[in-house]
């Protein structure tokens, strides 16, 4: 068999394990979330998920690591030419990606949906009235994730309101899981147009640059504004949020691109 | 992988995440260039180093006198990015150096590391260029912070400083209950999760990580961990950027095993927190040890560099053979 006909293979081989991996695991975590749903500790969940992408990750990194030790010098063996090799090693690199993808996106699904069955569960909960600790009235429970000071509308007294724990494990849970699901299309963008402007020769042109730049914008603008559901100080001032998550990137990526800064540093307003 | 990859690799993973500053380059490098020169630095007219025809000049340094001046240069030269130089700062160091190109840069570093390697030897001049390094991004987190707090970012939120609020959270951590911790602090619950929610929001905002060190910093302040006052030394060392004063309180070997014990717990799927309390330990002590040890190999890691590579080898063979079944899949080859 020819390397190219071997080097298929080998793909093919990592990802159906990949796959049939991922999917056992998911299956898995969705039989823990069952039981956990309406209460108990969640962290098995994250030890189970620990295990799987650590395999998931090494199925991953061995595309690349047997190209370099492998397949190269067989294709160059077989006298295939660079374009061949190319072609070839660019197959390996865009599974990697997509397998990669596939991983990251396993654990803030499987954590998403805990939240969304807790929550579930909580609202039940959440049904019931609330009686103000003063005088007795009866009012409506506040649809919150952690604990407010409430102000009877009968007697003006001032009362906590905690949601309880369940509703609480919500926001624990699904705080960054239901804002990262959400915003999966935009994360994807962004992962793409970060590896193209990494793999640009230098100096990247500006357009990569802005692409990478945008995409991260557009990520963090659905994150956050789905996040701050959960979060409300993300609500106050979302242009302040984007802008200081994308700072560091400003500073330490974009600001060593020659064409960037030739171009007199073109931030994209938010 | 090369010898400084691996150093960056096992640096980062003894560190675990913590920003550790680009390693210097030339460690490796200045040992092999490390002959007995029988010379005075400054007598170098006509030397030649052996085995290489590259004439022995060092411009205008006095390798031992300008040692900082040195590493600055090569950091400069050498390296792009936030922590490197730029066009700019290498015509001022090739201005003020007198240094006239790129070709002559690499005869000037060869002789300056030749000379540093004869009067230190060549890892301890890796090891003293780390620290160098080391030195300078302990300057840039002070910068963020005094930053930060300029901008007003240390505020207490509801009168809970980042420092009391870290020392609560260090009590929570290690045990403490929450209802009695907030009853002695007068806080309700409702202010509790405000603040908490606040410096959160606060800390995610901070990409400097300006922040996340002081809450760190004050965190391990607040440590009651058996492993507290190393914690507190490493913070206090790496602040001043010194050697530490305290020895370890358990052989580098034994951490790395405990850092394996973790890594094949999560391999397998297990409560890392389980692995840790097998070995005798909290979450709180393995956090202290990880600042103690995170910062112990960064003053030595390049100096000793072969010792803790073969302890690394040695331990990682031992855990292959403790967990034979972690490593799955081997049955797909090219």
């Amino acid at each position: 068999m020819s390397a190219l006909a071997r080097w298929d293979a080998f793909l093919a081989q990592i990802e159906g394990r990949h796959r049939e991996v991922l999917a056992a695991g998911e299956a898995e975590g969705r039989a823990f979330i069952a039981s956990v749903a309406a209460g108990g500790d969640v962290t098995p969940l994250s030890h189970m998920l620990m295990g799987v992408e650590a395999r998931l990750q090494a199925l991953e990194s061995n595309i690349i690591d047997t190209w370099h030790a492998k397949v190269d010098d067989a294709i160059d063996a077989e006298g295939l030419g660079i374009p061949a090799r190319d072609a070839a090693f660019a197959k390996g690199q865009a599974l990697q990606d997509r397998l990669d993808d596939e991983r990251e996106e396993l654990s803030p699904r499987l954590h998403a949906e805990l939240a969304q069955l807790r929550f579930q569960h909580a609202l039940t909960a959440a049904a019931r009235a609330r009686y103000c600790s003063n005088c007795g009235t009866a009012g409506p429970r506040p649809l919150t994730f952690r604990a407010l000071e409430l102000r009877c509308p009968s007697c003006q007294a001032l009362g906590l309101f905690d949601p309880g724990e369940l509703m609480r494990s919500v926001a624990a849970v699904g705080t960054h899981a239901l804002a990262q699901v959400a915003a999966t299309a935009e994360w994807r963008v962004m992962r793409a147009a970060d590896r193209r402007a990494r793999r640009l020769r230098p100096p990247a042109p500006l357009e990569a640059i802005m692409d990478s730049e945008r995409s991260q914008i557009a990520y963090w603008r659905r994150y956050l504004a789905v996040r701050a559901g959960l979060e409300p100080e993300l609500a106050r001032d979302p242009g302040l949020e984007i802008r200081s998550r994308m700072e560091q990137w400003y500073v330490s990526h974009a600001e060593y691109e020659q064409e960037w800064v030739r171009a007199g540093r073109p931030r994209t307003l938010v | 992988m090369g010898f400084l990859d691996k150093i960056k690799g096992k640096v980062k993973d003894a560190m675990q995440g913590e920003a550790v500053p680009p390693p210097p380059q030339q460690a490796a490098h200045a040992h092999e260039h490390h002959h007995d020169h029988d010379h005075d630095h400054h007598d170098h007219a006509d030397h030649e180093e052996a085995g290489s025809d590259e004439a022995f000049d060092t411009a205008g340094f006095d390798p031992l006198s300008d040692e900082e001046e040195f590493y600055n240069a090569v950091l400069h030269m050498e390296s792009e990015g936030q922590f490197g130089g730029t066009d700019e700062s290498r015509a001022e160091i090739m201005a003020r150096w007198g240094i006239r190109d790129r070709s002559h840069w690499h005869t000037v570093k060869e002789s300056c590391y030749s000379v540093l390697a004869q009067r230190f030897g060549g890892n301890e001049v890796g090891q003293r260029e780390m620290n160098w390094r080391m030195g300078q991004m302990q300057q840039h987190q002070m910068q963020q912070q005094q930053k930060m707090a300029a901008g007003g970012g240390f505020e207490p939120v509801e009168g809970v400083s980042l420092e009391a609020w870290a020392a609560m959270n260090a009590s929570i951590v290690s045990g403490a209950n929450t209802e009695d911790l907030l009853k002695g602090a007068r806080i309700d619950q409702a202010r509790w999760d405000r603040i908490c929610a606040e410096w959160n929001a606060r800390m995610a905002r901070d990409t400097t990580f300006a922040v996340a060190t002081v809450y760190g910093n004050a965190f391990q302040a607040a440590s009651t961990g058996k492993f507290g006052e190393y914690a507190r030394e490493a913070a206090a060392a790496r602040a001043a950027n010194r050697d530490l004063a305290m020895p370890p309180p358990m052989e580098y070997e034994r951490y790395y095993e405990i850092l394996q014990e973790q890594a094949y717990a999560a391999k397998q799927g297990k409560d890392p927190v389980q692995a840790l309390k097998d070995c005798g330990l909290t979450i709180v002590d393995w956090t202290d040890l990880g600042s103690y040890f995170g910062y112990f190999f960064h003053r030595d890691g390049v100096r000793n560099w072969s010792q803790y590579e073969a302890i690394h080898k040695r331990v990682e063979a031992k855990y292959e053979a403790k967990y034979p079944g972690v490593k799955v899949d081997l049955d797909i080859q090219f």
